[in-house]
């Protein structure tokens, strides 16, 4: 509990909350005025939410990026670690208690986010969408698998900078760009875990989305929407081996 | 046991070209106020961090008050208090928050007033709520040295504790060193000889992962060595039929046999005299010598201080 306090105290203390919380409200300004600017009325209750969704992706990776990326590895990069690890605490106690913080944090903003979202929809439109809380609950399976690998990504490195530019990269960049490749040669990008984020909307539609072959010419797109059920097995697949091997390396770190 | 630290054909290769350590033991008695010394990239580090649970060793063993520092961590280091390389403390914290942060951790008890007395103790009490993100150097080692003392450990591990000091601030370090030797038992690393000299009642000489002689300082100058210097000013500058026979001065004076083995200019009228003898009264009888063969002798100084002289033969 002592670490998660402390941990927490670094995000409260920092810009990094700040920073994100500023991005949040941009997104929200921008749900909120473009649509007012362009002349276009606001979609109604379902639509508002997946206005809000659409972004999910983003934040969820700006949350990991900001608030998991260097939590390892800051100890051994800037040799804080010579104060806090010759202490009779195990490396277990000190990964969770950065880890659970990191997710605390990461959360916590989505929660927030996902308030802010059924407020404006209440305001605008008088009623939340009930399937808002399963959607919620898809973004933070979404935001525990990424960290996880973030997490991963975190102790493998030296530097805070390579580690928070790799996570970005991985899911911002790396694995849609190869998504985006083989949904243009016919494929599903089942295997990829950033492919599950469209869940994360989807779930407000009923009946939910079936994936689709789109004809554009001369090539073909495959619109995939992998199931719910397919999404939790992926992100699985991702997040359990993600923790152990994060771990693990963890745990094998030296302070030379 | 009595013995705080047991250190056994310890082991460490970082990759198979770098062997730190090469099978060292060690052992601290409580109570022992113990200097670690040897020059950059002997070991000392390696050592400590070992003890201190940041590395693993490749083999050998590592105890603490009788307990396996490598299988056992969190019950070794219960009573050990450390400082480790430069400390560096999260910035966003105060004084108190990383006090309090690693007190609660340790489970210190009375917790708020121990801190208060850390933090008298090493004089930043005035500092107690400014961010550590802006403090000196100086600063954040005196807070770290308040953190290894938070818990009021018997064993106290200290790595260089006055790297990257001013003389100040290295003269603070050694008294506060000094104020707690008689209760702790101390093991701390230098390659600062008068560090060591003036704060260690033994010595620890380690070089290339090897430990080379570890006894009192007296007992080292008496068994390992004699090689003792003087630095002489003259009234006149010496000729040099006078060096040659300062050169080929031996002294056949029983138990205060001696021999100069070089005379060097340092000055217009100071030379520096090394010679070997076993005994400090050699030096006297160098001194006597020197005054009845007329040379005009206005000062007369031991040079630098036997654990130097020891620490850099046997690092040769």
């Amino acid at each position: 509990m002592t670490i998660i306090r402390y941990e927490m105290l670094k995000f409260l203390r920092g810009k990094k909350l700040y920073i994100m919380m500023a991005i949040i409200a941009i997104f929200v300004g921008a749900v909120l005025i473009i649509p007012l600017a362009v002349g276009e009325p606001y979609p109604d209750t379902k639509g508002m939410i997946e206005f809000f969704t659409q972004f999910i992706n983003i934040i969820v990776i700006l949350l990991v990026t900001l608030f998991g990326a260097d939590s390892i590895v800051y100890d051994f990069e800037k040799g804080t670690a010579f104060v806090l690890y010759p202490n009779p605490v195990r490396r277990r106690t000190i990964f969770a208690g950065k880890l659970a913080a990191a997710l605390i944090i990461s959360i916590a903003v989505l929660c927030l986010y996902y308030l802010l979202a059924g407020v404006i929809d209440l305001g605008i439109n008088g009623s939340v969408p009930s399937r808002i809380v399963y959607s919620l609950a898809l973004a933070i399976l979404y935001t525990i698998c990424l960290m996880f690998l973030t997490f991963l990504i975190s102790t493998s490195m030296r530097s805070t900078l390579a580690s928070s530019v790799l996570v970005f990269a991985t899911f911002f960049l790396i694995m849609p760009m190869i998504s985006g490749i083989l949904s243009i040669v016919g494929q599903k990008a089942w295997f990829l875990v950033t492919s599950m984020v469209t869940v994360i909307t989807d779930i407000l539609t009923v009946p939910f989305p079936k994936s689709a072959v789109i004809d554009a010419g001369q090539i073909t797109v495959v619109d995939y929407h992998p199931t719910v059920l397919t999404a939790v097995i992926v992100m699985a697949v991702y997040a359990i081996p993600a923790l152990a091997l994060a771990y693990r390396q963890f745990n094998r770190k030296e302070l030379d | 046991m009595d013995q705080m630290i047991k250190i056994e054909n310890l082991t460490k290769r970082y990759t198979f070209k770098i062997l730190a350590l090469k099978g060292i033991s060690l052992d601290l008695d409580k109570g022992d106020c113990v200097g670690f010394l040897g020059p950059n990239g002997a070991g000392k580090s390696t050592t400590i961090k070992i003890l201190t649970g940041l590395l693993k060793p490749t083999s050998g063993k590592a105890y603490i008050d009788g307990k396996d520092v490598t299988k056992n961590k969190k019950l070794a280091l219960r009573s050990v208090g450390c400082l480790v390389e430069t400390p560096e403390f999260y910035p966003y914290l105060t004084p108190i928050d990383t006090l309090t942060y690693l007190g609660k951790i340790r489970g210190v008890e009375d917790l708020d007033n121990r801190i208060e007395e850390m933090l008298k103790l090493v004089n930043l009490t005035e500092w107690a709520d400014t961010r550590v993100g802006s403090f000196s150097k100086g600063m954040k080692q005196r807070l770290g040295f308040a953190q290894t003392m938070l818990h009021d450990p018997e064993l106290i591990i200290l790595d260089e504790p006055s790297s990257g000091l001013d003389p100040k601030g290295m003269a603070e370090i050694r008294d506060l060193i000094n104020s707690i030797k008689r209760e702790k038992t101390i093991f701390l690393s230098s390659h600062m000889l008068p560090e060591v000299q003036q704060i260690a009642d033994k010595v620890a000489l380690i070089n290339k992962g090897e430990i080379l002689a570890y006894d009192t300082v007296e007992a080292l100058s008496k068994k390992y060595f004699t090689v003792k210097e003087v630095v002489i000013e003259t009234l006149e500058p010496l000729t040099k039929d006078q060096m040659d026979q300062i050169d080929n001065y031996i002294s056949k004076n029983g138990e205060n046999r001696s021999q100069v083995k070089d005379i060097t200019k340092i000055g217009d009228k100071k030379y520096n005299i090394t010679f070997l003898g076993e005994t400090e009264e050699c030096r006297l009888v160098l001194l006597k010598w020197l005054m009845s063969q007329g040379i005009p002798i206005i000062t007369f100084n031991p040079r630098g201080l036997a654990l130097e002289s020891i620490y850099m033969e046997m690092i040769k």
